[in-house]
Parts: C-alpha cells; structure tokens; sequence
C-alpha cells in the first residue's frame, strides 16, 4: 500500500517561474494532482484562502510579499481557512540564524535548495507522519519549535532526583 | 497593564495523513521523477546568466554604499543588513543551479554564500574575493562547466575556497563590527 495523494490540495509559491514548474512536475509524478502555483505571497494568500489547501511549499525570498510573510499571514489572519496547515520553506540559506528565523515565524520544515525529488518527498512525508503541535501564545502561533523528544534515552532523569 | 495570555498547546487535526493514508511513496516513482530531472532540456542559460548579473549588480551597490559609510562615519554599521542584497544574489545562484542540471554553479555559490555570511566587518578586501568569486561563477556559465565531480571542477571549487581563506586569515575569522 502507497499514500493516495490524488486528494492532497496542494499550493507551490516560487517567484522563479522555471523552479515553479519543475517543482510541479516533480510532484504531479509523484502522484498529486491538485497543485495549485503562484509566483508571491499576495497570489498565493489569496488561492489559499479560496482553495483550502492541506500543505503549502513556498520559497523563501520572493516579491512582493515573501515566504516568511506568507506564513506569518497563514498563521496569524483570521482569514485564514486553516492555520495550522502544514507549511515546508524553501530556501537556498543555509545558515543557523536563517532557520532559526523561519522556524520563528511559524514554518513547520525547512527544505535547502538545491533538492532532489527524494529530499522533496521526505519533507512531505515528515509532515504526514510526524505532525508537530502547535502552541498558542502571546508572540508565537506555530509548531512548537522544541524537536521531538528523544525516547532512545532509557538512563537516570537527573531532575527525579532533585 | 496588559494581561499575559496563556500559553495553549493545541493538536492538529492530521488532515494531510487523512487524506493521505499509509505506506509512503514507491520507490520507482521517486526515481522517476530523479530521471525526469536529469533528463529534461531546462533552458537555464538565461536565467543562470541573468542571477550572475544579479550578483555583479549586488556588488557594485554594495560598494557603492560601502564607500558612502566610510565617508560618513569611517565605519561600516549592521553588516548582515548592509550584505543583504549580495547574499540574496548568491542564494539564488546556489538555490537553482544544482536543481537544473548545474550542480557546480551550486557547489560554487555555496562556498560564496558561506564566505559573506561569516563576515562580521567590512573590509576593502571583501571586494577582492567578491569580485573573484563572481569571475568563476561567470566563468562557469560561459564555458557551461556543469559537473562537480570532474578534476577541473575540483580545482576551481579549491581555489575559491582558498580565496575566503586567504581573506579570513589576512583579517581574523571573527572581526568585531
């Protein structure tokens, strides 16, 4: 048995038209078949808000609204269909202060560009199979940034015995 | 005086998984998508060309402003501000090479990228390896270099990896802004 995916509304936001259509291509083989694309944030909202979609893969540095901009307004307009829609960032940074500030505003997986359709695909199965929580609070609305817990750990807790 | 609000933990539902159901992706769909990769006829010639551009463009205004401070204050101030524009240049230079067919432009761009986004100061040197970064991106486009794994490319990649550290041993790894 295999993920049905023909049912999976799915939106792609890049501002480099070739990247949109190759990204396109790679999921349409890979079994989606309701892909919506837009080139910024703006277009994007707006199809998002119409569509309902159950994930959004966006690109980072676009104009004139951006990627991080985009999920900012995702997660925090109530106009939103669904704020807890899972949200994967593309982006060619790389750098720790870069993720951290995506991860900030409410990104639920980061993908580095230059991808392959393996490295795609296990971002989107991340999402599918290990849904992170969400936390509400006063500056942050987004997937709880804490990582999953560690359950490999079997020794002491060192705060049992404070 | 402002109420806190309280924290909430909330679970999701897992529409995706719902729709999606169990068991992953086949193996031969993934590596086809991996051959149609390889195998499509992008024209990235032009968009290639034009992010070079880009990132010559970057570089000229950066020193261009980076002039205007000296003159101003004899100091550069906010220095990840200040590169934004460089950095966002290479960024997409190394974002889309690898994804059409060009993975040493990627690997290329990737040792750039690493060199402003360690910079803590300007220097006048900053141009130099700018500069010569951008003369091998260049240069890869032109003579369409695309592989990383041949000897040519290995000595190119060396080279521009002994540019930054030149530069970072001439001014210290971390400079104080």
């Amino acid at each position: 048995m295999t993920y049905t995916l023909d049912k999976v509304r799915i939106l792609v936001v890049d501002d480099m038209r070739p990247m949109l259509t190759l990204i396109k291509e790679i999921l349409q083989i890979l079994g989606f078949q309701h892909i919506d694309t837009a080139t910024n944030g703006e277009k994007a909202y707006e199809l998002l808000r119409k569509n309902d979609h159950d994930l959004v893969i966006t690109d980072w540095q676009m104009s004139p609204m951006d990627g991080l901009a985009l999920c900012e307004m995702i997660r925090r307009n109530p106009m939103t269909p669904n704020p807890y829609v899972p949200i994967i960032l593309m982006t060619g940074y790389g750098s720790k202060e870069k993720v951290e500030s995506a991860r900030d505003i409410g990104t639920t997986e980061f993908l580095s560009k230059p991808f392959t359709p393996q490295d795609l695909f296990k971002r989107i199965e991340q999402v599918i199979e290990f849904p992170r929580d969400f936390v509400d609070a006063n500056d942050f609305f987004g997937p709880d940034r804490r990582r999953r817990k560690n359950t490999s750990y079997d020794g002491p807790n060192r705060r049992d015995r404070e | 005086m402002t109420t806190k609000k309280k924290v909430r933990f909330i679970k999701p539902r897992n529409i995706l998984k719902e729709k999606a159901g169990r068991g992953g992706i086949a193996p031969e769909l993934i590596k086809k998508a991996q051959d149609w990769v390889n195998d499509a006829d992008f024209d990235y010639e032009t968009l290639g060309a034009e992010l070079i551009k880009e990132f010559a463009d970057a570089i000229k205004t950066l020193k261009t402003e980076y002039d205007e401070q000296k003159s101003q204050s004899g100091k550069a101030t906010q220095i990840k501000t200040f590169l934004s524009g460089v950095t966002a240049a290479i960024m997409q230079i190394k974002a889309s090479g690898g994804m059409f067919q060009y993975p040493l432009l990627s690997k290329a761009a990737n040792i750039s990228l690493v060199f402003v986004e360690d910079l803590t100061a300007m220097t006048d040197d900053v141009f130099d390896v700018l500069n010569a970064h951008h003369r091998v991106l260049e240069l890869m486009m032109t003579q369409n270099l695309r592989k990383a794994d041949t000897p040519q490319a290995e000595t190119l990649l060396n080279e521009l990896q002994k540019v930054s550290q030149r530069y970072y041993k001439k001014h210290g790894y971390h400079q104080d802004t």
